[in-house]
């Protein structure tokens, strides 16, 4: 006869309650309104006044752009696209944001793939680019009180902006010299951000 | 013919005025361990701060570069990357015991391999570094400032620490000459004290 274990069910509830918070929708990460730069302006720099974005960028952009050859088009399509929905769903009522622990997560996945330098299947780049777009756009929402015009501006630019800096980054890489230490170097970011990225996490857990 | 000014008096007095302006005391410039800047300075200045951390950091990168690529880039890889693993442990307060004695253990093993030359398969070298940067990151995680700016924090920490691993191979880049590889191994053999001296709490 099988015996159950009373202790089990209630030790699980308290680890899971631990570790579950960080990984629970907290709200938008407003967009911060930069004196004298207007709406489109601000929305343009958000992603980049944003830690867990920031990261996630570096991180997409440090590993399509080390990919050898470089094809962008599908994962910069699949990473437009959903970012446009992520933004869009912010537009029509949706608040709630992505956790700061998955955005670190997605950008500590990039990291890690560039450490490894390994060649990737064709399908997953679109497929990483689409899953850090989403979340991004959906945690890239304006204040609920945001006139609709204004509002619409700053996603426009958010979107811009998110797409044009993974572009950038892509794009500078993919041109530096194919010599050992060069894409070393790249390596050595991707275990930065790596590094940020668990540091960030262990934060987010402490919180 | 060209004529020199000689000071005056009155010009002596203007130049004592204004240099004792500079001496009258101003707002303190108090250490805020909140806020980007002060996340980012924190998180900086926090390898910097200990001899033992130093030692340890710039011994990975003098073994590297003694070993030669690969090695040279995949220990200042892998360290960072354990060193915030342990950091994450220490900071949401997993324990880990004799934390002070793997970090002094890391000085006295690190210097010890380059200062006898030591060549193990990369793997070893890797295992061997990892093992040591999960004590050191938990140091760091433990110690970690309550207010600091967690990215900010995370940013300056990671950077000093490869900027350290960075003078350790700059340093052992020397080993291209016959003189720069004694200079090396007795940088090693004196890294190799300092975790002695940790060790057996001289310092």
């Amino acid at each position: 006869m099988g015996t159950f274990r009373r202790g089990n069910g209630g030790r699980w509830a308290w680890a899971a309650a631990g570790v579950l918070p960080p990984f629970l929708p907290t709200g938008v990460q407003a967009h911060t309104t930069f004196q004298g730069l207007g709406e489109f302006g601000s929305g343009f720099l958000h992603p980049l006044t944003t830690p867990p974005h920031l990261l996630v960028i570096l991180g997409l952009g440090l590993l399509l752009g080390q990919q050898v050859p470089l094809r962008l088009a599908r994962p910069v399509a699949a990473y437009g696209g959903l970012a446009a929905v992520g933004l869009l769903a912010t537009a029509s009522g949706y608040h709630a944001g992505v956790p700061q622990a998955i955005l670190v997560m997605i950008g500590l996945c990039a990291g890690m793939l560039v450490v490894v330098a390994a060649p990737l299947p064709a399908f997953v780049r679109p497929v990483l680019g689409g899953v850090a777009a989403l979340a991004l756009g959906l945690d890239s929402g304006v204040d609920p009180g945001t006139p609709g015009v204004a509002a619409a501006k700053t996603l426009f630019a958010t979107g811009v902006s998110l797409v044009l800096w993974v572009v950038n980054v892509a794009f500078y890489v993919s041109l530096l010299p194919p010599r050992q230490w060069v894409q070393t170097g790249v390596r050595v970011a991707g275990s930065w951000i790596v590094a940020i990225g668990f540091l960030m996490l262990a934060f987010a857990l402490k919180r | 013919m060209k004529t020199r000014q000689i000071p005056t008096a009155d010009s002596f007095q203007r130049f004592a005025l204004i240099a004792l302006v500079f001496l009258v005391p101003s707002v303190a410039s108090a250490h805020p361990e909140t806020g980007g800047i002060g996340g980012f300075v924190s998180g900086f200045l926090h390898p910097l701060t200990g001899l033992d951390h130093i030692a340890a950091m710039v011994a990975v990168g003098l073994w590297g570069a003694y070993l030669g690529a690969p090695a040279m880039w995949l220990l200042p890889v892998v360290f960072p990357m354990v060193m915030a693993f342990g950091g994450a442990l220490g900071i949401v307060g997993v324990p880990l015991p004799g934390t002070e004695t793997g970090i002094a253990l890391s000085g006295v093993l690190l210097g010890l391999a380059v200062a006898l030359a030591l060549r193990p398969p990369i793997w070893v070298a890797a295992v061997i570094v990892g093992v040591f940067a999960i004590f050191h990151g938990h140091a760091h995680g433990t110690e970690l400032p309550h207010a600091a700016n967690a990215f900010t924090y995370a940013v300056g920490f990671v950077i000093a620490t490869g900027l350290l691993h960075l003078s350790g191979i700059a340093l052992g880049l020397l080993t291209r000459w016959p003189w720069g590889t004694a200079v090396v191994r007795a940088g090693g053999g004196l890294i190799a004290c300092v975790g002695f001296a940790f060790l057996f709490g001289y310092l």
